[in-house]
């Protein structure tokens, strides 16, 4: 078959291309009785550079679809000739600023006209954002208590910066004020890069940002340290990514975030799993083998848990396929810094069987998690919930440990793809 | 016949059970009929859930179609201000559904898992409409009687997280949860850290797929007009009637996760022109399952405009299939909105400079929805 159609999304993304793992596509085919030449869950390049994907196709009439990680959904049709390649270039929206790019195509923000129409009469100034470094040790070198942040923010308004009364723990850590990189009456837009050189293997310092108000105040884990990988050059030292975070503003001084990492292998995957798309956030990370690269070159476990969340969440697809199973349980054996792993660990169990088969381990992993203290993504907090609550049923141990997540868990803004927790909730 | 049953069949086979919950009159909430609760936390009567509910209950007696699992059981509870009957549209059996309180959605929901739990390859079907409250992970559905009991609000409660947590452990292996509740946080919760209760035991068996779908959008949006169906359980009832359905093998189907891009692109929609989302927990997975079979084509929203569309106030629209005429829109500064069986079409516009027609005709309207530019 020498025919079919060359197809991308054109978007402006602050000056950058997503150019394999990019958005989902699915390509149906018009014409009575062929219909058996649509094909779905394709994944196309997205970008400002006219990058196309070539796909091939019978001759034919088609309609071609392209569902954006925001929901958005834009259509085109298009004929196919035998010997030829047309192009499909399917027009997304433009959002109001190139910095709110990326956030757009993830619908954390409204498109430009939507968004200028909402924000057309805010002028409110920019909301207090601290960046708050828990390093990896105590102030007499022992390891960090990850456990203690269960009980630590459940007292809002203990804040080390603003106490005369710091402890020596206060102390080591850093509390610094960081203003926007780019604002505007409606909005604010933070960079965040760690400028981290450890080793990811062992204990990474734990970073928060909180937001505040007068009216309230917002603690965001900081998905930081985020580092890129590029499976063409695997030789080449990883760059560390920015993690951007949104904070939309509002008359009433409520607080609204959301976070962004301008990934060109998992940035698109990350917006389809906050919406809870899983298969599509699957079809995209498995784009050139790049959750296989990211789980075996171990230079993003931040990345690696995102795709551990996707393989878990979309297990029911093909129970069969076991090849990853070994994935999750270096997750959580490698990263101790990072509670996901070990939430993976005990979710990819309890998928798998009944709890009673596999309670123990269950158990152990979950505890272990608690230990390591508050999860990274939300989802991990949902898990760890779920799985303690699952437990404890007929376990004392569990049902506790069940009451201080709980207490975090409530606060929790669960719809944000990262855990943040209102401390103080307008 | 169950007394919370509107609806039964007693299939030999797998089949599908559903039970669909309305609560909108809350006497102990603001503007309710009995004493008001200290916990009432500003949350008061609601029109739009009996109304969903109701609409839901008749789509799936009337319209749901799964050949694997037809459908099999339909209970139904409904509070209301003023309890009317729920007439049967296929059988015409009337009754008035048991009200929506803790106690009866205790015993119905347990009946509709024991239903559910007979067979493994069964489909289970869970709606709920009315006053939600959610802090963090937690989620509780608000029944009739909440607040009834001002040490224990909590009570008329059912909490979903756990509820859907010991379900996921029980027979069958597929279950399906719409949640259209309105409200996202209440200090309430936060103080008593009980969601609530829980009416089944956490099951020994395997984890079954158990898809959830939540109503995303907050405040008064999310019911929009007095007395009639929510926001959510419309953008449901499309997407089942059309615009969540694919024809991979030329049968057009709704699964699971066609039913949520349907759902999710009327969301966009909405956000896009200004309403605001609310916090929902995230979901643990989302199986790829067949839900429904269209016996007919699917129905598709279809946006005719103008390119520029400052022509629109211009412009006659008319809409033909085969050189028919079928529907027609007189100048009017906005889009045409109109929903078509998925086909082909003719349009037109005509404008004081002549008629003009899209850049290919006909068109061609399928799932989830067709925007026809007309370049003047």
């Amino acid at each position: 078959m020498d025919s079919g159609l060359q197809i991308g999304v054109e978007k402006y993304l602050f000056g950058r291309d997503v150019p394999s793992n990019g958005i989902i596509a699915n390509i149906y085919a018009l014409d009575p009785d062929k219909h058996a030449n649509s094909k779905r869950d394709v994944v196309i390049p997205i970008g400002f550079s006219g990058l196309l994907q070539r796909v091939d196709l019978e001759p034919g009439n088609y309609l071609v679809e392209a569902i954006l990680p925001s929901g958005n959904i834009l259509t085109q049709e298009a004929e196919v000739i035998d010997g030829e390649w047309p192009k499909v270039l399917l027009e997304a929206e433009d959002s109001a600023h190139e910095w709110h790019s990326w956030q757009n195509l993830m619908g954390n923000v409204q498109s430009k006209s939507g968004y200028e129409a909402s924000t057309k009469d805010d002028d409110i100034p920019n909301y207090d954002v601290v960046l708050i470094k828990m390093p990896s040790f105590n102030p007499r070198g022992a390891p960090r208590k990850a456990s203690s942040e269960w009980w630590r923010w459940r007292w809002p308004y203990r804040y080390p910066f603003l106490s005369s009364t710091r402890t020596a723990w206060d102390r080591v850590e850093a509390w610094d004020r960081v203003e926007a990189s780019d604002d505007d009456g409606g909005s604010q837009l933070h960079s965040f890069v760690m400028d981290y050189k450890g080793d990811l293997t062992r204990r990474v310092p734990r970073w928060w940002v909180l937001v505040s108000t007068d009216k309230a105040d917002r603690l965001l884990v900081a998905p930081t340290p985020w580092f890129s990988f590029d499976p063409e050059h695997p030789d080449r030292e990883p760059d560390e990514i920015a993690s951007e975070l949104l904070i939309t503003k509002s008359p009433d001084r409520s607080i609204q975030t959301s976070w962004v990492i301008q990934d060109l292998k998992l940035g698109t995957l990350l917006g389809y799993l906050a919406r809870g798309a899983f298969k599509d956030a699957f079809k995209v990370g498995s784009r050139d083998s790049a959750l296989q690269m990211l789980f075996g070159k171990y230079e993003n476990p931040l990345g690696a848990a995102a795709g551990g969340y996707v393989l878990i969440g979309n297990m029911n697809e093909d129970p069969e396929k076991v090849y990853w199973h070994p994935w999750i349980e270096n997750l959580r054996r490698d990263f101790e810094w990072l509670p996901d792993g070990a939430i993976q660990s005990a979710w990819l169990r309890l998928k798998q069987g009944s709890l009673e088969a596999n309670r123990d381990q269950v158990k152990k992993d979950l505890f272990q998690a608690f230990d390591r203290g508050i999860p990274y993504y939300s989802l991990g907090l949902q898990w760890l919930a779920d799985g303690l609550t699952l437990l404890a049923v007929d376990d004392e141990e569990a049902a506790n440990r069940l009451k201080m997540v709980q207490r975090v868990s409530f606060s929790a803004d669960v719809s944000s793809l990262f855990t943040a927790l209102n401390l103080r909730p307008y | 016949m169950d007394h919370y049953l509107v609806h039964q069949t007693r299939s030999a086979g797998a089949a599908t059970h559903a039970i669909v919950i309305g609560a909108g009159d809350y006497p102990h909430l603001l503007g309710g009929s009995d004493s008001l609760s200290d916990h009432h936390d500003g949350m008061g009567q609601l029109s739009s859930p009996p109304v969903s509910a109701r609409a839901v209950a008749e789509w799936l007696i009337n319209s749901y179609n799964n050949s694997k699992k037809p459908l099999d059981s339909v209970a139904l509870l409904l509070s209301e201000a003023n309890a009317s009957a729920f007439v049967n549209p296929k059988t015409g059996f009337t009754i008035t559904p048991e009200r929506a309180s803790y106690s009866n959605v205790e015993l119905a929901v347990q009946d509709w898992a024991d239903r559910g739990a007979e067979n493994p390859d069964n489909l289970l079907i869970f709606y709920y409409c009315g006053h939600g409250v959610s802090q963090g992970t937690g989620m509780s559905l608000l029944l009739s009687e909440y607040g009834n009991n001002k040490h224990t609000p909590f009570n008329e409660a059912l909490d979903f997280v756990s509820f859907r947590l010991a379900m996921s452990r029980n027979s069958p292996n597929e279950q399906i949860y719409f949640i259209d509740a309105c409200r996202s946080s209440t200090d309430t919760l936060l103080k008593s850290f009980s969601a609530g209760r829980v009416p089944v035991q956490t099951g020994r068996g395997e984890a079954a797929k158990t898809p959830i779908y939540f109503a995303t959008l907050s405040g008064e949006d999310a019911f929009g007009k007095k007395n009639q169906v929510s926001f959510f359980t419309k953008a449901l009832l499309n997407a089942l009637n059309g615009t969540g359905a694919d024809n991979p093998n030329d049968e057009w189907i709704v699964t699971t996760t066609r039913l949520k891009e349907a759902i999710d692109y009327e969301v966009n929609l909405a956000f896009e022109s200004g309403v605001k989302l609310r916090q929902v927990p995230p979901t643990h997975e989302l199986s790829t399952f067949t839900i429904h079979q269209l016996t007919s084509e699917p129905q598709v929203p279809v946006i005719v405009t103008c390119s520029p569309d400052t022509e629109n106030k211009n412009a006659q629209f008319t809409c033909a299939a085969n050189g028919v005429v079928k529907d027609q829109r007189a100048p009017a500064d906005e889009h045409w909105n109109l929903t078509l069986e998925a086909g082909e079409y003719e349009f037109q516009a005509t404008l004081p400079v002549g008629i003009r027609e899209p850049k290919k005709q006909p068109v061609q309207v399928r799932p989830i929805y067709k925007r026809v530019s007309i370049k003047v």
